[in-house]
Order: C-alpha cells, then sequence, then structure tokens
C-alpha cells in the first residue's frame, strides 16, 4: 500500500475550501431532503450544474454531501409531519412520527442525527475497505462479464418497482427504448430520430432533471392548495446516553445492513431502511412497542438509509454500475469531470479514488455538524412557502439542463421529460426504473454486441464463463428476493397504513 | 385505477408496435451477428409483452378492491392550474433566445407565482429580481456559462 500516494491524495480534500463545499453540500441536502417531495437525487441532479467550473474533489465533495446530508434530512418531516422528506425515510415514520405526538420531537430527530452519522460512517468504512477488492477482480472483464454485469444490474428494476412489478418492468423497458434513440454506438447508424440534439444519444442529465425535479414542479403546481402548513418546535441536537445505549445495537446493525443491501445495484435506501426496521424489531425484546414512538425504531430506519449511500458508491465506484438513483447521478457527475467509475479508475487515477473515501468521511461529519447546528432552523424549511420555492426550482432545473452542452435543445428535452414523468408517477409506474434503463441500456447493448461479434453470434458460450454465470444467477436470485421482499413491504405497508387509520 | 391502467396499457402497446415497425426499415449490416435493429426490436417485444400481462391483470381483476385514479379532466382546478403553468414554463423556455434569461425569468417567475396564488406584490417582484440575478450571476460569472442574453445581447 503506498501511503505517500493515500496521504497526497486525501490532502487535498481537508483544504479550507473543499470542507466548505461540503458543509455546502450538506447544507443543501439536508434542506432538500427535509421537503417532502424533494429527493436527494433531484438535489444532486441540480446542483451539478454548479460543478461544471470546479475541479473533482470539490465538485464530488459538494455532490455526497448533498447524499449524505439528504438521507438525514428526510427525516425530518417524517418525524414532524409524518410525510417522509425522502422515500428513504418511509420507515422512519413508523416511530418517529408517534414519538414527534408524545412531545419527544426533539430527541427523535437527535435519535435519526446520531444513527444516520453512525450508519454513514459504517457505510463510508466498507466503501473504503471492499471496493478495491471487488474492482481488483472487475479487471478481469471482458464484453460478455460486462453484459452480464449490466443484465444484474437491471434485475433489480423489480427491488424499485414498487406495488406493481409489470409497472416496474414497463417502466425499465421504456427507459431501454428510450436509450436506443439516436446514434448506435457501435454502427453509427440513427435509430428512430435524425434530430441533431439525440446524434450523441439521449441527453442524460436534462432527462434526468426533467423525469425527477421538473415532474415534481408540474405535481406541485396541480397540488399547491393540498399541500400542508406545517410549525413545529423542537429541542435538543444529540441523543443522552441511555438513549445512546438502547439504540447503540439497532445502528450497527442498521449500518451494516444499509451498507450491504446499498451495494446491491438498484436496491436503495428505502429498502433497507424496512428490512432493517424489521430486523430491529424482530430481534427486540419488547417487539410490540415498535410502531408506539421507540428510538430503536428511528434509529433502525435512519443508520440503514445512511450506511446505504457508502454501500452504494461500491458497484458505482468498482464496476462502474450505480447502487441506486443518487449514484446514478453522481456518476454523471463524475463522467462530466472526465472520470469514468468502475475498475480502471483504480488503475488510472487512484488518488481521486482516496479522495473520493476520504470525502465521503468528511460529509458524514458535515451532515454531523449541520444537523446539529441547523436542526431547529431547518424544521422551519417545511414551512417555507411552496408558492416561492416551486418557481425558483423551475428555474434552476431549466438552467440546469441548459448549462450542460448550452444548446436550447435539452431544455425543451427536459420539459418532455418532465411531462413524461409527471404522467407516469401520476398512473404510479415507477421513474427509478428508467433511470437505470438509461445508464444501463447502453453499456449492456454494446456489450452484448462486441461480445457476440468476438465469438461468432454464439450467445451460448456466455454460459461457459464462470464469472458470466455468477451474474446471471445473482440476476435470478435478486429478483426472486426482491419479489419476496417487496411483497412483505406492500404487506406491513398496508397493515401500518390500517393500524394508522384505526 | 383500472380503467386508467387499462388506458395506460394499450398506450404501451401502440407505442412498443410503432417502435417495433420502425426497426424494420432500419438498415441490415453484412457479417454483423447483431445489428442496430436487434435490441430496440426485443425491448419493443418486452413492452408489448409486460403491456399486454397488465392489460389481462386489469380485465381479469374484479372491481371489488379498485382504487380511485387520479383523473386528468379540464375541469378540475387543480388541472387547469397545471396547464396554464406548464403554458408559462414552454413559453418561458420558448422566450430564452429571443427575449434572454434576464428579461424572461422575471416575468415567469412572477407568472408562476401569480398562478400558484400568490398576492403579495412587493415580495413577489423582490424574489423574482433576485432569484434571477442570484441564479444569473452563478451560473455566468462563477461557473462561465453564457445564458442567452436575447434583446439584452449588445449591452452586456
Amino acid at each position: 500500500m503506498d501511503f505517500g500516494l493515500i496521504f497526497s491524495s486525501i490532502a487535498p480534500v481537508f483544504a479550507p475550501e473543499n470542507i466548505l463545499f461540503i458543509l455546502l453540500g450538506a447544507t443543501g441536502g439536508v434542506l432538500i431532503g427535509s421537503i417532502p417531495g424533494l429527493t436527494s437525487t433531484m438535489g444532486i441532479a441540480l446542483l451539478i450544474p454548479f460543478t461544471y467550473g470546479m475541479t473533482i474533489i470539490p465538485s464530488v465533495g459538494m455532490l455526497l454531501g448533498i447524499f449524505c446530508g439528504a438521507m438525514y434530512g428526510g427525516s425530518i418531516a417524517a418525524i414532524l409531519i409524518k410525510t417522509p422528506g425522502t422515500p428513504a425515510a418511509a420507515a422512519t415514520l413508523l416511530d418517529g412520527y408517534p414519538m414527534g405526538q408524545k412531545g419527544e420531537a426533539g430527541r427523535a430527530l437527535a435519535i435519526a442525527l446520531f444513527s444516520s452519522f453512525c450508519g454513514g460512517m459504517i457505510g463510508a468504512l466498507l466503501m473504503t475497505f471492499l471496493s478495491p477488492f471487488i474492482s481488483r477482480m472487475a479487471l478481469k472483464f471482458g464484453p460478455a462479464e460486462f453484459f452480464t454485469l449490466a443484465v444484474f444490474g437491471l434485475s433489480v428494476i423489480i427491488s424499485i418497482s414498487g406495488k406493481s412489478l409489470v409497472k416496474g418492468l414497463i417502466s425499465g423497458f421504456f427507459g431501454l427504448l428510450i436509450a436506443t434513440l439516436g446514434m448506435d454506438k457501435v454502427s453509427g447508424y440513427l435509430r428512430f430520430t435524425r434530430l441533431i440534439g439525440f446524434y450523441e444519444g439521449v441527453p442524460f442529465i436534462p432527462g434526468l432533471i426533467g423525469l425527477f425535479a421538473l415532474s415534481e414542479v408540474y405535481a406541485n403546481i396541480e397540488n399547491i392548495l393540498k399541500s400542508e402548513k406545517v410549525t413545529a418546535k423542537i429541542s435538543g441536537v444529540l441523543p443522552g446516553w441511555q438513549d445512546i445505549k438502547a439504540i447503540a445495537r439497532s445502528v450497527v446493525t442498521g449500518g451494516f445492513i444499509g451498507s450491504f443491501i446499498g451495494a446491491i445495484p438498484g436496491a436503495g435506501g428505502d429498502i433497507a431502511a424496512f428490512v432493517s426496521y424489521s430486523e430491529a424489531k424482530r430481534s427486540s425484546k419488547h417487539p410490540e412497542k415498535f410502531g408506539t414512538g421507540i428510538p430503536e425504531g428511528v434509529a433502525a430506519a435512519e443508520a440503514a438509509n445512511n450506511g446505504c449511500t457508502g454501500g452504494a458508491m461500491i458497484p458505482m465506484l468498482s464496476l462502474g454500475v450505480p447502487g441506486d438513483s443518487n449514484t446514478a447521478v453522481l456518476m454523471g457527475a463524475f463522467i462530466l469531470q472526465g472520470f469514468q467509475p468502475g475498475p480502471m479508475m483504480y488503475v488510472e487515477h487512484l488518488d481521486i479514488i482516496y479522495a473520493v473515501f476520504a470525502s465521503m468521511m468528511v460529509a458524514n461529519f458535515a451532515m454531523l455538524i449541520v444537523g446539529m447546528c441547523g436542526v431547529k432552523l431547518f424544521a422551519k424549511v417545511i414551512s417555507i412557502e411552496r408558492k416561492l420555492l416551486i418557481p425558483a426550482i423551475m428555474v434552476l432545473s431549466l438552467v440546469g439542463s441548459y448549462a450542460i452542452n448550452q444548446n436550447m435543445f435539452d431544455v425543451y428535452f427536459a420539459l418532455v421529460m418532465g411531462g413524461v414523468g409527471y404522467l407516469l408517477q401520476k398512473y404510479e409506474f415507477p421513474l427509478s426504473p428508467i433511470l437505470l434503463a438509461l445508464i444501463l441500456g447502453p453499456m449492456s447493448e454494446s456489450n452484448l454486441r462486441r461480445f457476440m461479434q468476438i465469438d461468432n453470434g454464439q450467445f451460448w458460450r456466455i454460459f461457459t464463463k464462470p464469472i458470466c454465470v455468477i451474474f446471471l444467477v445473482l440476476a435470478v436470485a435478486s429478483m426472486i428476493v426482491s419479489v419476496r421482499n417487496q411483497r412483505k413491504i406492500n404487506k406491513r405497508v398496508a397493515r401500518s397504513g390500517g393500524d394508522a387509520a384505526e | 385505477m383500472k380503467k386508467a391502467n387499462i388506458v395506460c396499457a394499450v398506450t404501451g402497446m401502440i407505442f412498443s408496435v410503432v417502435a417495433f415497425s420502425m426497426t424494420l426499415s432500419f438498415k441490415q449490416f453484412q457479417n454483423v451477428p447483431v445489428g442496430p435493429e436487434f435490441f430496440p426490436r426485443y425491448l419493443a417485444a418486452g413492452l408489448f409483452i409486460c403491456c399486454l400481462v397488465l392489460l389481462i391483470q386489469q380485465v381479469r381483476a374484479g372491481l371489488k378492491n379498485d382504487t380511485p385514479a387520479p383523473t386528468i379532466s379540464l375541469k378540475d382546478k387543480g388541472m387547469q392550474r397545471l396547464l396554464a403553468g406548464a403554458a408559462i414554463i414552454v413559453i418561458y423556455a420558448l422566450c430564452w433566445e429571443p427575449l434572454g434569461f434576464i428579461a424572461a425569468t422575471p416575468l415567469a417567475l412572477f407568472g408562476l407565482m401569480f398562478l400558484l396564488g400568490l398576492r403579495r406584490y412587493p415580495v413577489m417582484v423582490i424574489f423574482s429580481l433576485a432569484a434571477m440575478f442570484v441564479i444569473f450571476g452563478a451560473f455566468r460569472f462563477f461557473l462561465g456559462i453564457d445564458m442567452p442574453l436575447g434583446i439584452l445581447d449588445s449591452l452586456l
């Protein structure tokens, strides 16, 4: 291990301006995460244009700050108004909101912050120690292995399909089909369209901004009168010693569960939080108290969803396959800076990899500091008038789409994708499979075609390659487990909905 | 939701049939085992099958547990507001090149805030101008991105 390289790589992360960018990111992330309807994915997508002029370390540091901050921020709205700020905080409200109802909102927020920090650090440490080994193995990959890896990545569309598996698959196929628009990267042939804007394929970031940010703008314009006006009183910024002792086990278990689930491409913080909550309840001495407002419930969910941040970075950095929609956008940021995440990055840009590891840990400390300093203030963000916020988000979305290539085609494309995203969400078609398909579609197609070219069109030979077989088996196993987990979550949500109704 | 899902399934099927038929006209390359038509053709088929499954599921499902679907009706106030908002956003985007970002943005922000029901005019004016200056300044001077200036091009 080259300690000289490690120190020279991580030293720039601790430069004052980089710490400032990470703190800014964490602040923005907590703010975005605490507003229901604004996701961390959207926050990262909106801020990517601001990183164009920066170098890789401050830009990635800022985006990681948003990622970590938003995961914690989601708990604020979940605890205070029973509306998860982000989908990953859905499990937090099961015990967080009842705690708030008992006059313990400050305690619940403090537990959420502490658990988020611990979970995030566990995830970051696992990312640091595991991803180099995975990337070393990935260097042996050829087109067939990358194709099956993409298939494995696409298989998790099922786990992010939400209530309806068929609708998730429809979203996935729709995304994959859209990803074939424009110039075919292998033959140079123009498919479906001759529009110049599609010559280099589908504009990814404008599509992403359209799907996740503009669709929310449209939905908010429609439902602005239904938005709740919220006021909340907060006290305390960190949990007491008794609480820390009570939640320690849930936090550590949740951190590991979150990291491992996050490392499965496509499985996000929402699933991890529910699985961790379920495990905490299963192993608790008093499972009947879960759902009535106990600290362990909040801790398990928050440690897991923040553990996911580091976990989701593992496949992105080591294999070039994003672990969730956040890391998909982060991957876009790396690419915009001229770095292609994947095994070769560990060979060509090891200094950047070390800097990312350090930034991730600093981002978690930044989240802790920002959370401690601003928890009272952030709670007020929930009551910011959305009539001011929505127009500002609209302008930022359009400017963000324009800024990448500085052409109006990208803006119009974002507008169209915003409309598509709005309609799909309205009729309960999940958007994340489209995002996953836009990323993995070109990778799977180009590698399949290269493999078929090399092996003279004999597809069966893919089953003679051990790594390919492992990925295909993992894909099938992932699909089966995802279907089972989703059924369990649907049942649990239905039960908690029924309980709430009672 | 049943009726809405059927409409979605049929729309998806039509979309996939159109996409599939378009792939039939793609150029065929010699000595290439998998051409540019291969992926889109199978994806269109996959989309068609999934839409067909959704259609069959909905046709076979009873109305007993049916949840109400979100409606798209022009009589609905929310939908009217959405269409007006979408019109403001589209016109705003179309005005970027002729009018420029500086001139178009405050108008669009003010219009959208008015549409959303805000009536505190001093706040609306100050917020519209402040948001425009902050965003323009950040992108133009901090990030070096040339925002469209339109009619102000000769002045700035």
